[in-house]
This record gives structure tokens, C-alpha cells and sequence, in this order.
């Protein structure tokens, strides 16, 4: 018996049926694994300082646990709205949130890159970035100068920390965590910095630790989705 | 959606069909195929800006593809199998009925999963030499020889499988 292995082999192969690609299974496994990467990174960190905590909580006394609880929880900052039950599905275009701006929820398959912004940040690339710790900082076209300045310095260069426009916002400040959000009417106000110190990489994050970064495209308004990039983008664009 | 994302969802449509195919001839099972090919694209996707700017990224793929394929024989999950009875008995009786559409799967299935790969390379996905020894990031010279030892092994199997047949 010969054997044509190069026309047995394209015989044998083209038999088969394969099953339809499913592309969001893709995305989500290698965001997953993304992720678990960052984790494996900071994972042994984390421990040790947990065992660290413990250990210290033991040492404190009977009330360790509780006494670490409250230290971690803090006491509720005033006027902050908190949002449980949120999704984390990754969508394509545009997303009605229910809160404006939003606090969680689907989003785009990017993060936006935190930095400040001087053009809005589409919404569904700034809830990705909550989702990955990032604590948001939007503010209404009426907002006096002064305090724009104020917040660009609070939000630095820190990597978890966004700042951009928001027109619908008139007058007000709004601070965005994973599902919690604070209005205020001055940058002045001191739960401006409270939150910003509580959220910036909060507990409450879905997926702490995993990079604030991805696209920096600005849009003309939030509601939109970010343009397809040409650049790259390792910065926002619109500093 | 940014132009990266688009232009992997545009490779992974193009190329996907074809890296099952080649999975199922280094696996011989449709399902483990499937996920061999998943995994490939799941790991492509985490490289995609790189990938798409350094090299060709259907090339690329196949690499990924070995060396999981490859990477996983050592945890023995794609290892050589042994003809048995059982093999056999599955065909459909006599050799001349002996289908060798299935017939190659099996005679792949015996041979060690460098040789398997080498020789799917060269006679399913018709790369040159120089092509599979990239691919299998080894010399052309081991390339020549793992297809003729694998070619060799095959051959006689299947000579084999017909005399033990009659």
C-alpha cells in the first residue's frame, strides 16, 4: 500500500468541521490571563502584607478582625452613592449607563488611559479603566479654571487616576470610582481629596491591580465610542 | 473598537479554520483541536500590537501553535499513541476499504510530536524546509531529518497495518 501522506493529510484535515470562531471568547481568555499575570506579579505582595495585617491584628488584641475591618472600611465619605450588582461585560459601541457619568457596567474592549484630558474620554473605555482601579474625575464646561487646575494637579501622573471633561456635568464635579460616586459643586470641597485617596485604586475594584491603560483617543462627547486609533498609545494624546 | 482590535478580529477570521486543521492533524481529535486553536489566538490576541508591527502573523501563529503543542506533549497530553486492535477495528474492514483519510490521523498519531509536526508542516501546510525549521526554531538539517523519520515510520506502519490486516 503507498501512502500519499500530502494529499491524505489535506484529505484528513479538510474532513473535519470546525466550529464557528467565537472571537469574545478569545478576548475575554486573554484578558483573563492578562490579568491572572498581573496578579501572579503582585499576588506574593499582597499576601505578605495580608499576613502582615493579620499578624498585626492578632497582636492588637481580641478585637484584631474588627478593629482591621474599620481601619480598611473607614468611615462612609459624605454624599458618596454606592452601586452594587455592576457588570463587566465587554460591548462594542456605545452604552446607555444609567448613571451620567457612569460608575461601572459593560464596556469597551479597551481601557482609557489615565492621565488628564483636556477633550472628553468616551464612557465605555473610562468604565473599563474603574473597572481596572482607576478613580475618575469629570468635570462640567462651567467648572471655573481655577479648579481644573486644582484637580490636574490632584491627578498628577498617577497611574490610576483620570481626569477629562464632561459636558452635561454645567457647574459640578463628579468623582468616579467602581460603583461609587460623589458630586461636588468646588474642587475646594475636601471630600474631593478623601475620595480621591479612598478610590484611587480602592477595595472596591473589580479587577485591582490591572494597568489604567489602553486607548487615549479623545471623543466630542462621552456617549460616543473612542475614534479607531492611528497613533499609539503608550499617553493620552490630548494632555 | 481601536485598529489593533480590528485587525486581529480580521487575522482571526482569516486564519482560524486553517490553524484547526493543522491542530487536528497534530492532536487527531477535533475537540482538542478546537482549543489548541483557542489558545493559540487567545495568546496571539495578548501579543497582537507587537505581533502585528514585528512579523507576518499567520507565521507567528503556527510558532505559538508548536509550542504549546510541543509544551504540552511534555505533560504527555499529545503523546505518541500505539496502533492497537482498537485502532484497527474502528476502520471499516478489510484493507482495501481502510480509508486513508483517517488512516493518516492515526499513522500521525504514532509518530513523536516533533516528527508529527515536522511532517504536518511540510506535507499538509507545504512549507519549505527552511520555512519549518523556523517554525520548529531548530536547524534545517534536524527539519530533513525528523520528516524522513517520520515519513519512514508512517510508511511502515501503514505496510504493517495491511499485512496484520490480511
Amino acid at each position: 500500500m503507498t501512502l500519499d501522506v500530502d494529499s491524505a493529510t489535506q484529505r484528513a484535515a479538510e474532513a473535519i468541521t470546525v466550529a464557528p470562531l467565537d472571537l469574545q471568547s478569545i478576548q475575554r481568555d486573554a484578558h483573563a490571563r492578562v490579568l491572572a499575570r498581573r496578579l501572579r506579579w503582585t499576588g506574593g505582595t499582597a499576601a505578605a502584607a495580608l499576613i502582615l495585617l493579620a499578624a498585626g491584628a492578632g497582636m492588637a488584641g481580641g478585637d484584631g478582625p474588627r478593629r482591621t475591618g474599620t481601619l480598611l472600611a473607614g468611615q462612609p465619605i459624605d454624599g458618596v452613592r454606592t452601586y452594587n450588582g455592576l457588570v463587566h461585560d465587554h460591548v462594542e459601541g456605545a452604552v446607555a449607563y444609567p448613571q451620567d457619568p457612569p460608575v461601572g457596567g459593560p464596556h469597551g474592549i479597551e481601557p482609557q488611559t489615565c492621565g488628564v484630558y483636556t477633550r472628553p474620554v468616551a464612557n465605555t473605555a473610562a468604565v473599563h479603566s474603574l473597572e481596572h482601579g482607576a478613580m475618575w474625575i469629570a468635570y462640567g464646561p462651567d467648572v471655573p479654571q481655577a479648579d481644573v487646575e486644582a484637580l490636574t494637579r490632584l491627578v498628577g501622573n498617577d497611574p490610576y487616576r483620570l481626569l477629562s471633561p464632561y459636558p452635561s456635568l454645567g457647574g459640578r464635579i463628579a468623582l468616579q470610582a467602581w460603583g461609587v460616586q460623589l458630586f461636588v459643586d468646588s474642587a475646594q470641597d475636601p471630600r474631593v481629596r478623601e475620595f480621591a485617596d479612598r478610590y484611587t485604586n480602592g477595595p472596591q475594584t473589580p479587577e485591582r491591580g490591572a494597568a489604567c491603560t489602553g486607548t487615549a483617543a479623545a471623543v466630542d462627547d462621552p456617549h460616543d465610542v473612542p475614534a479607531p486609533r492611528t497613533g499609539d498609545a503608550s499617553a493620552p494624546a490630548d494632555r | 473598537v481601536t485598529d489593533s482590535q480590528e485587525g486581529f478580529a480580521a487575522f482571526a477570521a482569516a486564519e482560524h479554520a486553517a490553524l484547526v486543521r493543522a491542530a487536528y492533524l497534530l492532536t487527531g481529535d477535533r475537540d482538542t483541536a478546537q482549543d489548541l486553536a483557542h489558545d493559540t489566538l487567545v495568546r496571539v490576541l495578548i501579543k497582537w500590537r507587537q505581533v502585528a508591527r514585528a512579523e507576518v502573523p499567520a507565521a507567528y501563529a503556527r510558532r505559538v501553535m508548536l509550542n504549546i503543542f510541543l509544551g504540552r506533549r511534555r505533560r504527555q497530553r499529545f503523546a505518541e499513541s500505539p496502533l492497537t486492535e482498537g485502532h484497527l477495528a474502528e476502520g471499516s474492514g478489510g484493507a482495501e476499504a481502510v480509508n486513508d483519510r483517517d488512516e493518516v490521523v492515526r499513522l500521525l498519531l504514532m509518530l513523536p510530536p516533533r516528527q508529527r509536526a515536522a511532517v504536518v508542516l511540510r506535507h499538509y501546510e507545504q512549507r519549505s524546509e527552511h520555512e519549518a525549521a523556523r517554525l520548529l526554531d531548530c536547524p534545517v538539517g534536524t527539519v530533513k531529518s525528523l520528516t524522513s523519520r517520520g515519513l519512514t515510520r508512517m510508511r511502515e506502519a501503514a505496510r504493517e497495518t495491511v499485512t496484520e490486516d490480511r
